[in-house]
């Protein structure tokens, strides 16, 4: 499936996948931040000794803008999915939607300060906020309209999911335009923390994703399960939903212009709200039914029911291919698609599929298997071996959890032993699961085409599951080090004059580690050579550096009597040595796994992904270790 | 141009672009007045930092649209562009990329005007 091909569903979810990389990360970042002050009193929120709360409003926000387009984009995707299917025909303007898709992403990341007009930054900082919410109304009508295009130019069947689109529609437009209005900051000043925005909020993610989820959830389930929800309970459902919706929050917005505050559980009388809001109870109450009429509908025993007709919406896309109820394989084979909607265009699309015509249509040596392609034209590259089935992922994450959870309630120790027992969990799992030497080099994956089984580095799928992984993390790093740079702002002595740590400790820190980010990719070279006693000399000095670099970065704070609960400044400098450390530490952990891989015959001149994943990690951790050198050690010189 | 040159980052050219610019007219603009310490301080010199980033910021966005212009083949096919065909394929992404710097030239001039008509911190 060429690039031109694909299902806009995927492009809205590249487009919120690369948005979650770089939205979550400043959050991360904050929760560090407010768990260090939670925990040990550190000062970065209290202004008393040189915090300022509108730094949590800035991490936040950088985080919470984008985060309604993340759960805006998937919901209205299945829209995507959707309307052409109950239109008969294919999407009035798939390039302008990915226009939308990816201009949306975009854009959403410059409407942050849009949630903090009131707090009393300078009109010019609101200006661009206010210009970039406006121009995000471009992409998100653009989208719209193709819907509508679309539905204008077919022959529209009202089903359950297509009605409660039509209402998605209807009510995310009001929400949108409401989010019109309160992106100018003079009319935001007037509406900010009043019901006006109770009910734009609400029409937004009420319409935009609520709606969506549920069209997607009635249009979905045969897919799921093998059978249709009730089509006579779904309309009942959708009518009930939509005017309870309509008559709970309309008259919000008329609560909120009469001055109605947001977050009051009660008020006195007479203040004109009270039939309004008596009028939004009984809408909650008519909402709240219809929704539990969805609910009845998907929990009531469906086992005397037949299964769905296959493709039950006579839809175009690619997922119906799906057997009712679903194979326990999924998909027999893994087809060549030639168009938007190959159900529709390809003929005998479905039987060559099911009779195993495709690639990858057996799996001879019982493992679970999947294609790697090119970008653009999706040509076969790779026959990827992926980790089976197993409780070890789950395990381990719920040890991770514990490590957070166990530390809330201060009981360390238990955060200690669950750290641990998770760090175990994840090398087991790589261990026995990942960067597997295969039995054979090639393999034939049909269509008389050969596919090499193996490959590391910049071609394989784990060395970019780490670049995009360090992207998140040096998204988070990056946060910290604006906090560090957003007390210089608002402080005249920060850094003060002669601060400590001084340049010495953190330059020799940097050397050692840097030293050990040299020796790391040597090692790979060296492996690559075939010379393996090379790769595990180097990978055993490089985590002995790594350790003694770490711990010079913090060795300079602690001798110079940086006290981080006392100041701001102490406090953001420990924060950074400590996550460069902390880096240098998971930086040694991948190094002795590398030498033990080696010991094991897992990693060799050949089979090298777990080294080139490792060299990756490391030239990041060289980039941390320069940047937070240059912040605590150069910067102070300079300010 | 020869295909091996088509990459999907092209894409995001144009909105990338938008965000440097975004970026360094908040920083300029948020640092300036946090530094200033006076809220009816002057903001002639950052008005005209972003008039010049403006003006590279938009020549940025308008060469990778006639890029993508190029690419797409001058219009001289009309979309859907959904064949299964690398042609039709390069036509698209060149199409998707020019509306996006179309998208860019808008949001990008929209960012710069709150520069033309503020003129303190105020």
């Amino acid at each position: 499936m060429r690039i031109n091909l694909m299902p806009l569903y995927a492009w809205y979810l590249l487009v919120v996948a690369a948005m979650i990389l770089f939205a979550f990360p400043p959050l991360i970042a904050g929760d560090i931040l407010f768990e260090m002050e939670r925990l040990l009193d550190w000062p970065f929120f209290d202004p008393a000794r040189g915090g300022d709360p509108v730094l949590w409003q800035h991490l936040f926000w950088i985080f919470g803008h984008p985060e309604v387009y993340i759960i805006f984009l998937p919901a209205i995707a299945l829209v995507a999915m959707i309307v052409p299917t109950f239109a008969r025909r294919p999407m009035v303007g798939y390039s302008w939607i990915v226009l939308a898709a990816v201009g949306t992403g975009f854009l959403s990341f410059g409407l942050w300060v849009h949630h903090m007009f009131t707090t009393g930054l300078p009109a010019i900082s609101l200006g661009f906020f206010s210009a970039a919410s406006e121009a995000v109304a471009i992409p998100t009508g653009v989208q719209l309209f193709c819907f509508l295009a679309t539905l204008l130019a077919g022959r529209v069947i009202y089903t359950t999911p297509m009605l409660f689109v039509t209402g998605t529609l209807a009510i995310f437009v009001i929400g949108g335009l409401t989010g019109v209005m309160v992106a100018l900051a003079p009319f935001d000043w007037q509406a900010h923390d009043s019901y006006f925005i109770v009910a734009h909020l609400h029409y937004v993610l009420i319409g935009g994703a609520l709606f969506p989820i549920l069209a997607g959830a009635y249009y979905f389930f045969p897919f799921v399960t093998g059978r249709k929800l009730s089509d006579k309970l779904g309309k009942l459902a959708f009518w009930t939903m939509f005017a309870g919706f309509n008559v709970a929050f309309f008259p919000m917005h008329f609560t909120g212009l009469l001055g109605m505050p947001r977050r009051v559980f009660t008020y006195p009388s007479g203040l004109g709200w009270d039939w309004l809001n008596l009028m939004s109870t009984v809408g909650a109450f008519i909402f709240a039914a219809g929704f539990l009429v969805v609910v009845f509908d998907v929990l009531r025993p469906k086992r005397k029911q037949a299964y769905a007709a296959r493709n039950p919406w006579n839809a175009g896309t690619l997922e119906w291919l799906t057997e009712m109820p679903g194979a326990d394989w999924g998909v027999r084979s893994i087809p060549i698609v030639e168009s938007r909607y190959p159900l529709w265009d390809q003929p005998d699309f479905v039987k060559n599929v099911d009779e195993g015509r495709f690639y990858l249509p057996d799996a001879e040596e019982g493992k679970r298997e999947t294609l790697v392609t090119s970008v653009l034209d999706a040509t076969p590259i790779q026959c990827l071996r992926v980790p089976g089935n197993t409780f070890i992922t789950m395990a381990a994450a719920f040890l991770t959890g514990g490590v957070f959870i166990f530390t809330t309630y201060h009981w360390y120790l238990a955060a200690l032993v669950s750290g641990v027992f998770a760090l175990g969990a994840i090398i087991m799992w790589l261990w026995n699961g990942t960067a597997m030497v295969p039995e054979k080099n090639e393999k034939d994956v049909g269509l008389g085409l050969n596919l090499p089984l193996y490959m590391s580095g910049p071609k394989s799928v784990g060395w970019w599951a780490m670049f995009i992984t360090m992207i998140g993390d040096m998204t988070a790093f990056a946060s910290l080090v604006f906090a560090y740079f957003f007390y210089w702002t608002i402080h005249d002595n920060f850094p003060p004059p002669d601060a400590a740590p001084g340049v010495m400790w953190p330059l020799v820190a940097s050397a050692l580690l840097i030293a050990a980010w040299a020796l790391t990719q040597m090692a790979r070279r060296w492996n690559r050579a075939g010379n393996d006693h090379a790769l595990r000399l180097a990978l055993i000095a490089g985590a002995l550096l790594s350790a003694a670099g770490g711990a010079a970065f913090i060795w300079g704070p602690w001798t110079s009597n940086m006290i981080a609960a006392a100041h701001v400044y102490p406090a953001t400098v420990w924060v950074l040595v400590i996550w460069t450390a902390s880096h240098a530490a998971l930086g040694i952990i991948m190094q002795l796994y590398c030498v033990a891989r080696s010991l094991a015959g897992k990693l060799t001149a050949e089979y090298d992904i777990d080294i080139w994943n490792v060299s990756l990690y490391w030239h990041f951790m060289a980039i941390t270790t320069v940047v937070t050198f240059a912040v605590i050690a150069l910067f102070p010189l300079a300010a | 141009m020869p295909a091996s040159r088509d990459s999907l980052w092209f894409l995001i050219a144009g909105p990338t672009v938008w965000a440097t610019h975004f970026l360094l007219c908040y920083v300029v603009g948020a640092v300036y007045c946090a530094k200033a310490g006076d809220i009816d301080a002057n903001l002639g010199a950052v008005r005209l930092t972003v008039a010049i980033i403006t003006v590279i910021a938009l020549g940025l966005i308008v060469h990778a649209g006639l890029h993508a212009f190029r690419n797409w083949g001058f219009g001289a096919e009309d979309p859907p562009h959904d064949d299964d065909t690398r042609s039709d394929r390069r036509r698209f992404l060149g199409y998707a990329t020019m509306l996006l710097c179309g998208l860019s030239f808008v949001a990008t001039f929209y960012v710069a005007l709150p520069a033309l008509i503020i003129t303190s911190c105020r």
